[in-house]
């Protein structure tokens, strides 16, 4: 399998001195050609970070990374943009759609920036296999949710890319519009070798793909291939058990000393107030 | 709650800087306009009342200003029997004789007149007698007053300009008696020290004698200054029985009501102008401030909905935005107010510099200018921050919390229709003004203005629509995707763009209008001046004042002068009106040829024995005069019968005077020993620069009048025009700053409001030149847009205005096309400046922040 992309040795870090917070710890990564890979791993544990690093639009402490044959760490700002607007295409949880835009005029804007030509026969079956058509003409505020999410899939493919990352891509969305966009991603691996890599933490969502890789920590510990739903959430259970903080000192991992006090169901317990009194102000509204 | 309030004012420092911002700049330019404006009246006040005594004696033809109607020897003067009488009245403390001529010019180092073109010279004898208000009429600020005929004492900004020293030699231009030197022993001036560009120089009273009155004894008028319980107007009454004939002793506060009068009609277009401006800058402060805030508290709506969701009540909420406006209302208004004063200094500065001295007057922070600003600053942020607050407070907050943080797309509702239905009712006004017989066309035509051009703020977005579609048709076409991303951004918020396009409007919609102004009356002079000035050179004086005829005769003898026509002017009264008219002296030949006065019948060609004489059309008409009727005419040496034998249509063609007489007749009637002007005809083949060397040496003496070449009269007359408006440009430049400002405030705040989308187009492939360019644009859309629409109602006000000022002088109508043009551009390349700053903002934002901020 041709490789689409890979990282060595990938290291983020933030912040410096005391507060310094690794956020990616030495990772090697590669996306093969045609598969749809999705990146799981709880909150923190550096799965956006590899995203972006992997997506250019972050740079990285330490390591490379390359798409196809191009460097990426070496390239200054405008060739890097001009990267991603050529090779890359990107969607990402929300706020996808520039609002002065139509939805037509959204998935044609990487090609328009870069004042190319509209391959009219590839947006009419991209738009087709989405079911936009009749939506072209709307503005985003226009569109539902689902829909936003579908032209901005629209929008990831026009440009023929060699990746298209999804960043918690269904996230906002509800199951229904959310198994859409899923199903259109894996429409587009099946039917026109699209490479697709997702970062999420459903591992409904993740079913979807045919490779999944598992992070912890800022580092892979696990990778799958074609699992079921059911697979991921038994390998989550045993990847990421719930962490009981018994009687261990309990250490940050800015490296930081947690607070002696208090369980965390208390936190949960305040949150749930917070939200019945949301829900209440706004049913007294 | 309140603690809430203000830390999230001071957590958002840069939000909070750009907002007071917009505060500072319009509460300074409606603080610094009101300063200045009261600070020119003070200072005309002052010169006014300065330069008047408790009771004034003064020949009743010519008044207490006689100097300025009448230059020569005056025709009566009151001796010392008559002083003596006065001072033995009931209630007089002192009496001082007054001696002055306005045409006495220090010379500076070259041996050139140091004065400003139309500025008086004014030479008068040294008394320091109180003056009406109280304080010393004239005072000594350093040195002493003259003692000795060869010393002199002068105003201090004169002395400053002509780099003088006390001590040293200062040489004198008199009007008769060629130059003078005398020894600079102090300096003073009148009231407040106000000179408005004219030179005081005192002298002993011998000394002026000397140079105004060609040594006779006497005084043209007295200054009486009354005991502190007497009654001025008692004294006066008093006084006037026991003067001679033909003259009258008034109070100093009749005086002043009288002559601030006549001020007020010469500078009432400058105060009109300036309250025009404070009102304009009024209107442009509050757009400024209104926009600011309706993109603050959207930015905001998040935050506050938090608020609520914790339990803040709906007031609560709206408190808290108007506690914020509260803080940076006040905050704002405080520095506007003292840069306003900056302002006014700054203004002050540039008149000086383009030479008209204010004198001592300095702007004060006036009461006027306090509470508006403060009423500005305050009231408009409140109102300004209220109607956003209001929204934010009624909004769920589980929907203001989910939405993005962005002013939404806005509506306009019905606000445009208004707009246009003002423009309609302004352009209606504006019509009836200038095409209808309507009473005072000119209050039509302001109130016309005023509603056309508030309407064009209102309507802006509308009647800037496809001005802004074109813009956009021309930048898809020139940036592709960039350009239209631009025009795009330049119509989702309609209402702020066109409030921000308003402010830079109606700068220049000002600027147009001056420009206009300033072109056509410039050209219809020049034009009025080619046509009207006959000969090949002309000698006249530099301040219009009369100068000594004795330069006619040696012009005659320059070699290659082929003639040389003298014209004379005074005044005179016709036997029976107590009126005064304007008296003209002119040999029969040099009316006809040397000037293009139009005669309506007859001429100045003598008939029969009576001295022959030519009455203007109104003069005739107002005083039921016709040809061949003899007329009694008052002058110097009593009533003398002349003959109408000709009416002539008098303007500014000659406008020494409405009663022309030949030179016999003018010198029985008015002192012939100054003339007015020269009008100087070449033989045929003689070098123009050997014949104004000739001349320029025959004046040598009187270094009070200049030679000019025709062609380079007609400049300099017209010239004189320029410095006028090239002060009211500075004002204006003032207007157009503010409005820039203005730019760069709104457009750096939507940037920032818009930093996820940008981050979005950047994630998205557009490149960081691309960013620039697309706010670039945006700025140059809006900046063009204020400039045409500014532009367009310039060239309607500027048209208006001079078709209703045809009567005073301003008869062609000329629009400056090729200027109109400069002004879009320079609004179009200061869009480009205005984006420097937002654009290096938007384009230098990390993309992977920006997609994440909320």
């Amino acid at each position: 399998m041709t490789i689409a992309a890979r990282a060595e040795g990938l290291t983020k870090t933030y912040g410096s001195g005391s507060a310094v917070v690794t956020a990616l710890d030495g990772v090697d990564f590669q996306v093969h050609q045609g598969d749809f890979t999705a990146i799981m791993g709880p909150s923190g544990s550096g799965k956006s970070t590899l995203m972006h690093l992997m997506a250019a639009l972050d740079t990285p402490t330490s390591g490379d990374v390359w798409i196809g044959d191009t460097a990426v760490g070496t390239l200054g700002d405008t060739p890097l943009t001009e990267l991603r607007r050529e090779r890359i295409g990107f969607i990402f949880q929300a706020f996808n759609l520039v609002p002065t835009l139509t939805a037509r005029e959204n998935i044609v804007l990487p090609l328009s920036i870069a004042g190319r030509k509209v391959d009219e026969e590839w947006f009419d079956r991209i738009v087709d296999v989405l079911g936009l058509g009749d939506r072209l003409t709307h503005k985003p505020t226009e569109l539902s949710g689902g829909q936003q999410q579908r032209v901005a899939c629209a929008r990831a493919l026009m440009n023929r890319p060699d990746i298209v990352f999804g960043d918690e891509p269904t996230g906002n969305l509800d199951s229904a519009s959310a198994a859409e966009v899923l199903g259109f991603l894996r429409r587009s691996v099946d039917e026109f070798g699209q490479t697709v890599v997702m970062v999420t933490h459903d591992a409904q969502a993740a079913s979807y793909a045919d490779r999944v890789v598992f992070l912890r920590d800022g580092r892979i510990i696990h990778e799958m291939r074609d699992a079921s739903q059911d697979d991921l959430l038994s390998a989550m259970a045993t990847l990421y058990p719930r962490q009981d903080l018994d009687d261990r000192p309990v250490v940050y991992r800015d490296g930081g000393k947690a607070p002696t006090h208090g369980p965390i169901g208390d936190e949960i317990e305040e949150e749930s107030t917070a939200e019945r009194s949301i829900a209440r102000r706004a049913l007294l509204d | 709650m309140l603690r809430a309030t203000l830390k999230s004012v001071w957590a958002r420092k840069l939000r909070l800087i750009m907002s007071a911002l917009s505060i500072v700049l319009g509460v300074a330019f409606v603080a610094g306009s009101l300063m200045f404006t009261s600070m020119l009246s003070s200072s005309f006040d002052s010169l006014v009342r300065g330069a008047l005594a408790d009771v004034n004696v003064s020949l009743e033809t010519t008044g207490i200003s006689g100097f300025e109607s009448n230059p020569g020897v005056p025709a009566q003067l009151l001796v010392d029997e008559d002083m003596a009488a006065v001072e033995a009245v009931d209630g007089v403390a002192r009496v001082e004789p007054m001696v002055s001529n306005t045409q006495v010019y220090p010379l500076d180092g070259d041996g050139r007149v140091l004065a400003f073109p139309g500025a008086p010279g004014l030479g008068m004898n040294w008394q320091d007698a109180s003056s009406a208000d109280g304080v010393a009429g004239a005072r000594m600020i350093e040195g002493r007053p003259p003692e000795a005929a060869g010393e002199v004492v002068m105003d201090p900004s004169t002395v400053a300009r002509g780099g003088y020293e006390i001590g040293g030699t200062v040489d004198v231009a008199t009007p008769r008696s060629g130059i003078r030197t005398y020894t600079l022993v102090g300096t003073g001036t009148y009231g407040a020290g106000t000179t408005v560009g004219a030179s005081y120089l005192f002298f002993t009273l011998p000394e002026i004698q000397e140079i105004a009155q060609e040594g006779q004894p006497g005084a043209y008028a007295l200054w009486v200054q009354t005991t502190p319980e007497a009654d001025p107007a008692a004294v006066a009454q008093a006084v006037g029985e026991v003067l001679p004939d033909g003259f009258v002793a008034e109070t100093g506060d009749e005086l002043s009501g009288e002559m601030e009068e006549q001020l007020d009609v010469g500078l009432g277009f400058v105060n009109t102008f300036l309250l025009v401006f404070a009102g304009i800058a009024l209107l442009v402060a509050a757009l400024l401030i209104l926009n600011t805030f309706s993109i603050l508290v959207a930015q905001r709506a998040r935050e506050l909905a938090l608020f609520r969701a914790i339990g803040a009540t709906r007031r609560q909420v709206r408190s808290s935005v108007l506690v914020e406006a509260l803080f940076i209302g006040l905050i704002g208004a405080t520095l506007g107010l003292l840069v306003g004063y900056g302002l006014a200094w700054g203004i002050r500065a540039l008149m000086k510099a383009f030479g008209v001295d204010p004198g001592d007057v300095t702007p004060s922070i006036t009461w006027q200018a306090v509470v508006a600003s403060y009423a500005i600053g305050v009231l408009i942020t409140l109102v300004a921050a209220y109607l956003p607050a209001r929204r934010a407070s009624a909004t769920r907050p589980v929907e203001a919390m989910a939405t993005a943080t962005q002013s939404g797309p806005e509506k306009l509702g019905g606000l445009p229709l208004i707009g246009v239905a003002l423009i309609e009712l302004g352009v209606a006004a504006v019509v009836v003004a200038v095409w209808l017989d309507v009473p005072r066309p000119l209050v039509w035509f302001g109130i016309g203005a005023a509603v056309l051009l508030i309407g064009m703020v209102i309507a802006a977005a509308v009647v800037g629509g496809p001005l802004i579609w074109a813009f956009g048709k021309l930048f898809r076409g020139l940036f592709g995707e960039v350009g239209k991303l631009a025009q795009l951004n330049a119509v989702r918020q309609p209402r702020r763009t066109a409030a921000t396009a308003a402010t830079l409007m109606i700068g220049l919609a000002l600027v147009s209008t001056v420009a206009i102004l300033a072109a056509s009356t410039t050209t219809s002079i020049r034009e009025r001046l080619s046509e009207d000035q006959r000969g090949d050179f002309v000698i006249s004086p530099i301040a219009y004042q009369p100068f000594d005829a004795k330069v006619a005769d040696r012009a005659r003898e320059v070699d290659g002068v082929a003639t040389v026509y003298e014209y004379y002017r005074g005044s005179v009264q016709l036997e029976g009106v107590a009126e005064g008219a304007g008296l003209a002296g002119s040999s029969a030949e040099g009316l006809e040829v040397g000037t293009s006065l139009e005669m309506v019948a007859g001429s100045l060609n003598p008939d029969g024995g009576t001295p022959p004489a030519v009455v203007a059309t109104e003069f005739a008409t107002e005083h039921g005069l016709t040809l061949g009727q003899v007329v009694e005419l008052v002058g110097r040496d009593g009533p003398l019968p002349v003959l109408i034998t000709g009416i002539h249509n008098w303007n500014s063609a000659f406008p020494l005077g409405q009663v022309i007489v030949d030179l016999e007749t003018f010198a029985r009637l008015s002192d012939p020993s100054m003339v007015q002007q020269l009008v100087v005809f070449t033989d045929d083949g003689a070098d123009p620069a050997a014949v104004r060397d000739g001349l320029r040496d025959a004046a040598a003496e009187t270094p009070t009048v200049v030679v000019n070449e025709v062609d380079e009269f007609v400049e300099n007359r017209v010239a004189q025009f320029d410095q006028i408006f090239a002060t009211l440009y500075a004002l204006l430049a003032l207007a157009v700053v503010i409005s820039v400002l203005g730019i760069v405030n709104t457009l750096g705040l939507s940037v920032m409001e818009r930093t996820r989308e940008v981050g979005l187009l950047r994630a998205v492939g557009m490149t960081r030149p691309q960013v620039r360019r697309m706010v670039t644009l945006e700025a140059v859309t809006v900046a063009v847009l204020g400039a045409v629409l500014g532009v367009l109602l310039g060239i309607v006000f500027g048209a208006a205005l001079v078709t209703l000022l045809r009567d005073q002088g301003i008869d062609v109508l000329v629009v400056p096309w090729v200027e109109l043009l400069v002004f879009v551009v320079v609004a179009a390349l200061v869009g480009v400046l205005a984006a420097i700053a937002p654009a290096r903002r938007a384009s230098r934002q990390p993309v992977l922040e920006s997609i994440a901020t909320d």
